[in-house]
């Protein structure tokens, strides 16, 4: 039992209060959003080293013994997710307080809804327990309602109700999958569902189960033929903050995906014959309709968004093929990605700043007007592409050459085109907005250097990724196996009993 | 009366994502409100209730067997998503008063007319 688990929601839950107290005062907001935004990716990295140090870490709320009480249960993963959210989070800021929106716009109640939307974003990173997860989702998602329609433009607002009306349904939908759930496995703990469906021998319904909840958290994460919304969304959330959305808000869906698959739906023989199928066919159909789409656009964000998409996909391939190499490989990726799609996100947003406009069309020569900026930009898109000593090869490599000796070359060669065509569309963004001569009438100097400053620091750190790749795929591996291995989690949150009687049921030698 | 239940949860489903998918915003707003009441027969539901239940206070004569209550569960988790769904109707009422003022209409594609850079 420990009670730091709770750390990170509480912390950015207290903060957004104190700023709820002082509404008119930007400046207060700023410097309690900021001492947040400071404190998370620290609180986060002692946890990670925590938990890698004692295994994983269980607060039972009012000490209620198994399954009965409300679990939270932080895992290597788990822990791993809330660094990457803290890191971003502290970009964001850093980007916001550099002044990246208008003061009216920054003091009216922003800092305290990027508060809570990192509170409910951290909470579903800790959470054990199916119902605290849709309510960890409501408040990601109440947040975000409010963060995409923040500035109050038409666009946004039809762009916000079309958020809102897709993810009421996807959240019904969960709720009748949790309640599913419950009625017919009699518990919402993780870990006592899956020694339930172990000891049952995976009766049929957990097909379904499984079928929708791949829907549900598969409508969050923008999987194949439910990401028309985030194209059209993520763009309209405030400059900086849209790194946030791009880099973590998606990623709850894939943590969720990866949680319940490799927790729950563990059966050998429905995962091989229904499951695996599904989840490469999306995954790969991803991956090429994301870039397809980004091929086409004409604007920063938007070209961003679909990149987020075809990511994704990669994600999800890795889930798919199941092996422990190829799960670490996908939670490497997954890391590089939050990293470098949020720079990227910044370097929009800071030509937007600069420049008043992200459209491909208005913006040209780039590199004459911040050399610095240019790097940055080059950096981030050849690390997505994959370019070798930058952070997204390794992923790439790994999911690649697992996914080969899997028998899934069609996938592979599937994901190796995308990277080409993901290259393709950066290459795109550098020809139209980097090069060129500098339309009559622009500026000849940066207006605002302080955002171009936040947008570096996030690439450094993806710089750091690609540096300390060694250390941070061994941390990628000890994730994956304590997630394919369920027994460790399964013990931390229901003792002996939990694990005995999993083992017995997947008739394990009990040791 | 499961078969009764089962039935207004259709309904309430079916009619809902019908309204959903309507033009005119407000058809829309009630159209998750039904969603949303649908959901929540549908958990109530799971609580294994028939009419010879108890409510779940323990009565001595029963000892400790669970058997004749009905479970408690279900209800709390339908309370938590009373106030979730309040909270995202009373949002999503407002973003509509905003859709209405910058059209005048309640109609869904007046506000797709709007600027929109590539």
């Amino acid at each position: 039992m420990s009670n730091s688990v709770l750390l990170p929601i509480l912390i950015p839950l207290i903060g957004a209060i104190i700023c709820l107290f002082f509404r008119g005062s930007l400046k207060v907001q700023r410097i309690v959003s900021g001492a947040v935004a400071t404190a998370m990716p620290f609180v986060a990295f002692a946890l990670l080293l925590t938990v890698r140090e004692h295994g994983v870490m269980v607060l039972r709320s009012g000490a209620w013994p198994g399954p009965f009480g409300i679990v939270f249960a932080l895992d290597q993963f788990g822990a791993i997710m809330l660094v990457l959210s803290g890191i971003v989070q502290a970009a964001a800021w850093w980007f916001l307080a550099a002044g990246a929106l208008d003061r009216e716009r920054e003091t009216f109640l922003l800092h305290p809804l990027f508060l809570f939307l990192c509170t409910g974003v951290n909470w579903a990173f800790s959470t054990g327990d199916l119902f605290n997860l849709f309510v960890s989702f409501e408040i990601i998602l109440l947040a975000s309602y409010a963060l995409i329609s923040h500035g109050n433009e038409r666009t946004q607002i039809r762009e916000s109700l079309k958020y809102v009306i897709l993810n009421l349904v996807a959240s019904t939908l969960f709720l009748v999958a949790a309640g599913f759930t419950y009625g017919m496995f009699g518990s919402l703990n993780l870990a006592e569902l899956a020694v339930r469906f172990a000891q049952l021998g995976y009766p049929p319904e957990t097909r379904v189960l499984g079928t929708l909840f791949l829907f549900v958290f598969g409508m969050k994460a923008a999987l194949y033929p439910m990401f028309y919304w985030l194209p059209d969304a993520y763009p309209k959330a405030p400059r900086g903050i849209s790194a946030y959305f791009a880099g973590i808000l998606t990623k709850v869906g894939v943590y969720c995906l990866y949680r319940v698959f490799t927790l729950l739906f563990r059966d050998e023989g429905a995962f091989a014959s229904w499951f695996q199928p599904i989840i490469l066919a999306i995954g790969g159909l991803t991956m090429i309709v994301g870039v397809m789409g980004a091929l086409s656009q004409f604007s920063f964000r938007r070209i961003l968004s679909f990149h987020i998409i075809s990511q994704i996909g990669y994600m999800i391939f890795g889930l798919g093929i199941f092996t422990p190499l190829a799960i670490a490989a996908g939670i490497f990726y997954i890391i590089h990605h939050i990293i470098v799609k949020a720079a990227l996100f910044l370097v929009g947003d800071a030509v937007e700043v600069n420049e008043g406009s992200q459209s491909l069309r208005k913006v040209a020569g780039l590199v004459k007007l911040s050399p610095a900026l240019s790097v940055f930009f080059l950096l981030a898109a050849f690390s997505l592409a994959g370019i070798p000593p930058l952070s997204g090869f390794y992923g790439k490599y790994g999911l690649a050459v697992e996914g080969y000796v899997e028998g899934h070359a069609f996938y592979v060669a599937v994901s190796l085109l995308t990277s080409l065509f993901t290259i393709a569309s950066m290459a795109k963004i550098w020809r139209y907005s980097f090069w060129g001569e500098r339309p009559e009438g622009a500026a000849k100097k940066l207006s605002n250097t302080g955002v171009v400053a936040a947008t570096g620091g996030l690439v450094a750190v993806s710089v750091v990724v690609a540096l300390a790749s060694a250390w941070i795929m061994g941390v990628s591996t000890d994730a994956a196996n304590q997630l394919l291995d369920r027994t460790e989690y399964v013990d931390a949150v229901l003792g002996t009993r939990g694990v005995e009687a999993l083992q017995l049921a997947m008739k394990e030698p009990v040791e | 009366m499961a078969f009764l239940t089962s039935f207004i949860v259709f309904l309430l489903f079916a009619s809902g994502l019908y309204l959903i998918m309507q033009r005119n915003l407000f058809e829309v707003l009630l159209g998750t409100n039904l969603l949303s009441h649908g959901t929540n027969l549908f958990l109530i539901s799971m609580s294994g209730w028939h009419p010879d239940t108890l409510p779940p206070i323990l009565v001595e004569a029963f000892g400790h067997d669970p058997s004749p209550y009905v479970d408690p569960v279900p209800q709390a988790l339908i309370l938590t998503a009373i106030v979730i769904s309040f909270g995202v109707t009373a949002f999503l009422v407002v973003l509509m008063m905003r859709g209405v003022e910058e059209t005048g209409t309640l109609e869904a594609g007046e506000l797709a007319a709007g600027e929109d850079e590539e």
